[in-house]
């Protein structure tokens, strides 16, 4: 691999690499690493990937670099194992002592190292070239989503101000999560357009997290141009990685958005409290809410942590408990972050640890509220043979989607 | 819940829907003659009851162009 002038900076910004200096390896990352509680491995703790980096940065471009001791490629090897053992949470920078934007910095670190000629581990690789022939990650073709989910009593209006996006990880993951949201828009009387299936291609967000960035003007271009044509103003989406993707990458990418972009809960919850949306069974139930951690901290200004429990408190006879970790804090589910693709036995050994943290609670059911949470503790899907013991891992507490559970109040 | 339905009478078009989102090993697809075996999503075998303590026609943990065939009577649990 032929060496770059800008090798390990070109992505990274100035404040990152103030960032990579500014770790003072206090360790109140551990405490909030699901990685660290998971396997204890101190190799992979967020300040041995920032002292691995720095190391590289250094040799590359400072003064050990006039020596000639540039890192070789078995350590850069070496360290994108470590690197990607994250779930990219950003539970690590919530805590930082001295403020360092880690999920981010993740994210740069990846992103130079793929353009520098590594490949991201595992199955990831495979996402892209989905996305190169399909728009999606999933290999199957675009047009075929909403057959998969759309229920036909529900019919979306050809123009509206409202759209709702599922994004592609909802719809072949976890499709009963579109099929409940778009319910309960029909029960509030909420009129909503989607787009049409091949036009709505991959927000961009699971390719980006792994560092793989070659179709991101591409995607974030045909969905804004697409939504636009619509007439759209509020776009709402299922999916807190699409939010958190629309929110910062597109806005970036494109230089502004044309339209506001919500949540979907945060669409349900106001048609809640002014009842419009009413939920009229009645079930006596102790449930716990998962923070989805794009939704909490996966962006910069106030978290989506109100509505979705605001729907929970609405649902007759339904008790809810928290988690020990919560908001800006919560426990990472070890779903996320390309984890499942590129570290099963990581995944495997986080999901546990969060089993039982729910089960602390005393609740019945855990309501999560993201794909990659419904695919690992729902549908439970893990690669491989941790899969195997995965399925066979038993917890007192039963998961669902939220809009799910909450649609079967209706 | 892990689903194993056999669906009746699934049309060609409905069944390229179906093998769309069949992507797990454990999850997979089975084609016989005028029927189609899908198991589906982890956990226990479901006994034809889900968490929801909803039979097979509504079962929300199916997607929609399985559950048409549920609600309309088009399966069986065997």
């Amino acid at each position: 691999m032929g060496a770059r002038k800008r090798d390990f900076i070109s992505r990274l910004t100035r404040r990152q690499l103030i960032e990579l200096e500014a770790c003072v390896r206090c360790g109140a990352c551990f405490e909030a690493c699901v990685v660290q509680e998971a396997t204890g491995d101190r190799e992979v703790s967020p300040p041995a990937k920032i002292a691995s980096y720095r190391r590289f940065v250094d040799a590359s471009h400072g003064v050990r670099a006039l020596l000639g001791k540039r890192p070789s490629g078995e350590e850069v090897e070496r360290f994108l194992e470590a690197l990607y053992a994250c779930t990219t949470c950003g539970g690590c920078g919530e805590v930082c002592e001295v403020g360092i934007d880690t999920q981010r910095l993740w994210w740069a670190m990846r992103r130079e190292l793929v353009e520098m000629g590594y490949s991201a581990p595992g199955t990831l690789p495979k996402l892209l070239e989905n996305a190169r022939r399909n728009r999606s990650i999933f290999a199957s073709p675009l047009e075929l989503r909403y057959r998969i989910w759309l229920p036909p009593e529900v019919k979306p209006a050809e123009e509206a101000e409202l759209c709702y996006f599922e994004g592609c990880g909802v719809a072949w993951e976890a499709p009963p999560m579109a099929e409940a949201a778009v319910r309960l828009l029909h029960a509030a009387n909420i009129e909503f357009t989607l787009l049409e299936a091949s036009h709505a291609w991959c927000c961009g967000w699971p390719l980006a997290v792994a560092g793989m960035w070659e179709l991101q003007q591409e995607l974030v271009e045909n969905n804004i141009t697409k939504l636009e044509e619509r007439g759209v103003t509020t776009l709402a989406v299922s999916c807190p990685c699409c939010l958190q993707q629309v929110r910062e990458v597109w806005r970036s990418c494109a230089g502004g958005l044309p339209f506001e972009v919500v949540h979907i809960t945060q669409v349900l919850a106001p048609a809640v409290e002014e009842g419009r949306l009413r939920f009229s069974r009645r079930r006596r139930e102790r449930v716990t809410y998962h923070d989805p951690c794009q939704l909490t901290r996966g962006f910069r200004g106030p978290g989506v942590y109100e509505e979705p429990r605001t729907l929970i408190q609405h649902l007759p006879g339904v008790e809810l408990v928290e988690l020990d970790r919560s908001g800006r804090l919560t426990r990472c589910c070890g779903a996320g972050g390309g984890i499942r693709g590129a570290r099963p036995e990581v995944a495997l050994e986080i999901g546990k640890l969060f089993l039982r943290s729910a089960a602390r609670t005393g609740a019945e059911t855990l309501l999560m509220n993201c794909p990659a949470c419904y695919a690992m503790y729902v549908a439970r899907r893990l690669p491989g043979q941790h899969g195997e013991e995965w399925r066979a891992f038993r917890s007192p507490v039963r998961c669902n989607d939220l809009l799910q559970y909450a649609a079967s109040f209706l | 819940m892990l689903c194993r339905v056999k669906l009746l009478g699934v049309s060609e078009e409905d069944l390229e829907v179906i093998n769309s989102f069949f992507f797990d090993p454990h999850e997979r697809v089975e084609v016989g003659e005028g029927w189609v075996r899908l198991s589906y999503m982890g956990g226990e075998p479901c006994r034809g009851k889900n968490d929801f303590g909803e039979g097979c026609g509504e079962c929300r943990y199916m997607p929609q162009v399985v559950k048409k065939y549920l609600r309309a009577g088009s399966y069986s649990l065997e």
